[in-house]
């Protein structure tokens, strides 16, 4: 069964035909005028076999001529010849994306290019129709590039991957792929240097098959430490900033971390650091209740691979050492709507349109003669919903929504009158004045920490807005009171919208603050999308910025510009809550060897057999060109030699 | 036509048509007769004998002789030209035309004739021969001269002898004839100046060639037309072809040139590449058509 890749292409056989008419068209002769016949010499018709005429005038020029046309046409289609069995193929190529590959091969090649290597043998070796996917078995997988015929693309992106992760999750990328629904059959290529690869070749036409044999983590190099990430810690321990320190070409590093134990009992703590199950060193050490303290484990590593520093504290010492789980704990908010009429009854109907995670039960409203003079008591993540005129005296401790705050009621004017709580950033502006920045990091650094990012000082934001309806989240770490403004009256019709996002990320936030959501569940900013028609800029913010915990909308004019006010993370101090304790220190091994062009000869082991290809006469075409070309030059040669 | 220069013009002022002075006329003209005229060039002494006018005797000679001597003077004379211009097709081939060509050269020489007070007609002549007017006498006609010539078109076939025929029936006296063709009737250029080998006639045959007919540029025509027939001939192009026709021609030049040889004409090869002067300064002066005066 034979198949045009191109076949638009044989439309240039229509060429045939002017060349057909040339040659059939009725034939007339060059007359040439002379004064007298007398002296030139008659030659009988059959006698005429060697004058230089147009060459389609001979049946065998004109034969050549459709010969090199129909099989330059038919080239140019690039036919190929398939037989039932052998459908389009789905390729996979998985890499695998532990910094174990940038260890180099007996061939003094770097692993993770000899793999790219192979998978461009795979590439090039792919039909016309087959298609490759390129996926990255890192910590989980991750798919570099999708399924596409584009052997351009394919390369590029074979050649920019760099291993990078502590470890290659390769069993969960082949199930991945296995749970891939396709219509094409699928080969997963398996490129990886790992003497025992978790899944096994199942040989020829089988899903996966292939591996990348003889690699071997030799002549390491120079190293550094490249990347630093850091879990969660349980119970109230809290780990702080961490500092990896390694000399290049040393194999001595350092891990020095900051940790804090926030319970109200001692507990003991173990810093420990592991390398492929091996431990390397270990430091156990008291921390009193309160007490941040600062240590640093001392480590030898000569080779490549993936460190993990692992803080346990005493709950988790158990023989086996292995780290225990904390479920979440359920969740639930309390809102008490803390206000006069006639705003009460449309606040409570707003609220109660919320689908939000409400404990519609446990939530009341109340007036604020009543809170003044008897508050409820609290929960650690109820929200009093506050009318800020309302309200002339202290807050107790809490979680406060205070309405009105924005355009013309000022926080600070109702702060006046509230006493407390007095609105201040002064925390977070001296922990970033401890960094030495420039403008320009500076700016960013505001972006990155959820600041406004045209503000000046937060109290220009809550002193100088007046033109919009201000939203802002705060969290008063000393008084233990979070607060928010808000303004129903002066909002627009799109911060109205956005006004249950605000909501469900105060109630998450609160949360979070107090200890009740991890940080990495606490994220809002896709919730956004509720309200993506109304502020598609302010969206498209944040996915620019990678902001987590969208908490308001800011707007500084209701028409034209709107901004974004998210408040992800404060620097210093993680709070964990759940999850097990793990640090992991990544060992990049860094090579200086340049990417090197990839050999036609495959490194370690034959390619896989490719998928069957006719031959293609697109290859013939220049050749049936050079010989048309040759003909005619060769006539016009000796007709100019003039032996015809 | 082309243009003449005032040099070449000249040129001509020092120029006379070579022509035997046997086939001299007796009307007046610039040439030294035979016999002896009226003419101021003193020729010669005879004795006085009864009648001759006494006005021409010398008396100076008697009075120191004591014998009477009659002067005697020159005779001067002219020559009937007739110029005859092929105007067949053939005569069209060229570039510039052989007929452009020879039109320039036969005024050229009909001034000559002019000048020297020679009495100069125009004949044209393919098929037939046809005279172009009067004859004409004297500088002053060389305008009418011109117009007669520049009124001629290449047209018809070449029957060279059936022209002469005619041509030989209808002129009188003594002719010098200057003949400007291509000679493309190889078939009856004989017989025709067979015709005209008589004592009143003294004849010149101007060839005229173009250098396109000596050496053809190669081409892939397959047909030659004929100019003056029409005729079609299928030929072979290319270099064999070419070798042949050369050869024809050159035999056919020969021919000719032993021919008018034979025949005591005088004959001249003319190159329609060649300037006038060229051609009047060094052909015709050396092939004796043209002399100084």
């Amino acid at each position: 069964m034979m198949k045009l890749g191109n076949p638009e292409a044989l439309w240039g056989l229509a060429v045939a035909v002017p060349l057909v008419w040339l040659h059939l068209r009725p034939k007339r002769r060059s007359a040439r005028t002379v004064p007298a016949l007398f002296l030139w010499s008659r030659v009988p018709e059959g006698s005429r076999r060697h004058a230089f005429r147009w060459p389609l005038e001979r049946p065998l020029s004109l034969g050549m001529c459709l010969l090199v046309v129909g099989l330059l046409a038919v080239a140019l289609s690039e036919p190929r010849f398939e037989t039932p069995g052998d459908p389009p193929t789905d390729f996979y190529l998985v890499l695998d994306g532990s910094i174990r590959m940038l260890g180099r091969t007996d061939r003094d090649l770097p692993g993770f290019q000899a793999a790219a290597e192979k998978a461009l043998g795979y590439v090039s070796a792919m039909g016309a129709e087959d298609r490759a996917a390129i996926l990255a078995a890192e910590s989980s997988p991750r798919m570099l590039c999708p399924l596409t015929g584009d052997r351009i693309l394919l390369g590029k992106t074979l050649g920019e991957y760099r291993p990078s992760w502590a470890k290659a999750s390769l069993e969960q990328a082949v199930r991945w792929i296995r749970s891939l629904s396709s219509e094409r059959p699928r080969r997963v290529v398996v490129l990886s240097d790992q003497p025992a690869l978790p899944v096994q070749s199942e040989g020829e036409g089988s899903e996966v098959e292939g591996r990348l044999q003889g690699l071997s983590l030799t002549n390491l190099g120079p190293r550094e430490v490249e990347r630093v990430s850091v879990g969660t810690l349980p119970g109230e321990i809290v780990l702080g900033e961490t500092e990896v320190k390694r000399e290049l070409g040393s194999p001595r590093f350092s891990y020095r971390t900051a940790v804090q134990n926030r319970s109200a009992r001692g507990q003991q703590l173990r810093l420990r650091a592991v390398f492929q199950s091996e431990p390397l060193s270990t430091l156990e050490f008291d921390a009193p209740p309160g007490a941040v303290t600062w240590r640093e484990v001392e480590i030898e590593q000569p080779e490549g691979g993936t460190l993990l520093v692992e803080l346990l504290s005493d709950d988790a010492f158990q023989e086996d050492d292995r780290h225990y789980r904390v479920v979440p704990p359920q969740i639930r908010f309390r809102v008490i709507v803390v206000c006069d009429e006639p705003v009460r009854p449309a606040l409570e109907a707003l609220l109660g349109s919320f689908p939000l995670a409400i404990d519609r039960e446990g939530s009341f409203s109340m007036s604020a003669e009543d809170f003044v003079q008897e508050p409820p008591s609290l929960g650690p993540v109820d929200l009093v919903i506050l009318d800020g005129g309302s309200v002339e005296r202290a807050l107790p401790e809490g979680n406060y929504l205070i309405l009105g705050t924005g355009g013309s009621h000022l926080p600070v004017r109702r702060q006046d009158r509230l006493r407390q709580p007095k609105v201040t950033v002064k925390p977070c502006r001296e922990e970033l004045g401890k960094i030495e920045m420039n403008p320009e990091l500076w700016r960013e650094f505001q972006v990155s920490q959820g600041w406004l990012v045209a503000a000046d000082s937060d109290d220009q934001i809550l002193l100088e807005s007046p033109l919009g309806p201000l939203a802002l989240g705060r969290s008063d770490s000393r008084n233990n009171i979070v607060y928010f403004g808000f303004s129903l009256e002066e909002s627009n019709l799109a911060l109205l919208g956005a006004f249950p996002v605000l909501f469900r990320g105060i109630l998450r936030w609160i949360a979070f603050q107090r200890g009740f959501l991890p940080r990495e569940d606490f994220t809002v900013g896709r919730s956004l999308l509720w309200s993506e028609q109304a502020l598609p800029a302010a969206e498209a913010r944040i996915e620019g910025l990678d902001a987590r915990g969208v908490f308001g909308v800011w707007s500084w004019s209701r028409e034209e510009s709107r901004g974004m006010f998210s408040w992800t993370r404060r620097p210093g101090w993680y709070r964990a809550q759940g999850y097990e304790a793990r640090t992991t220190c990544a060992v990049n091994v860094e090579t200086p060897t340049p990417m090197q062009a990839p050999s036609t000869q495959p490194p370690y082991e034959p390619l896989p057999p490719a998928p069957r290809r006719s031959p293609r006469l697109y290859d013939l075409a220049p050749i049936c060109l050079a010989v048309a070309l040759a003909g005619l030059f060769s006539e016009w040669l000796l007709y100019r030699m003039g032996l015809t | 036509m082309q243009r003449f220069g005032k040099d070449f013009l000249k040129i001509l002022d020092y120029l006379i048509l070579t022509a035997r002075k046997t086939s001299q006329n007796q009307q007046l003209g610039e040439r030294m007769g035979r016999g002896r005229g009226s003419s101021l060039e003193f020729a010669d002494f005879r004795r006085y004998v009864p009648g001759d006018e006494l006005r021409y005797v010398d008396w100076n000679v008697y009075a120191r002789l004591g014998k009477l001597f009659v002067k005697e003077f020159s005779q001067e004379q002219s020559v009937n030209v007739a110029l005859l211009v092929d105007t067949s097709n053939s005569m069209s081939y060229g570039n510039p035309a052989k007929m452009e060509y020879s039109l320039t050269l036969g005024a050229a020489l009909g001034i000559v004739g002019l000048a020297r007070l020679d009495r100069v007609q125009c004949f044209r002549f393919s098929g037939h021969c046809e005279p172009l007017g009067e004859p004409l006498r004297g500088q002053q006609r060389t305008a009418e001269l011109l117009d007669e010539l520049g009124s001629l078109e290449p047209s018809g076939p070449t029957n060279m002898a059936q022209a002469f025929r005619e041509l030989a029936e209808n002129l009188q006296g003594k002719w010098l004839l200057l003949v400007l063709s291509d000679f493309y009737d190889h078939e009856h250029y004989a017989e025709a100046f067979r015709v005209l080998r008589s004592p009143r006639f003294q004849t010149r045959a101007v060839h005229l060639i173009d250098p396109q007919e000596l050496s053809p540029l190669r081409s892939s025509d397959q047909e030659l037309v004929d100019l003056e027939t029409g005729l079609h001939l299928p030929v072979e192009p290319g270099e064999a072809t070419l070798r042949a026709y050369q050869e024809k021609f050159s035999r056919y030049l020969e021919d000719l040139e032993q021919f008018f040889r034979r025949s005591g004409i005088r004959y001249v090869k003319v190159l329609t590449s060649m300037s006038l002067p060229e051609v009047f300064l060094e052909l015709l002066g050396r092939r004796g058509i043209l002399e100084r005066r």
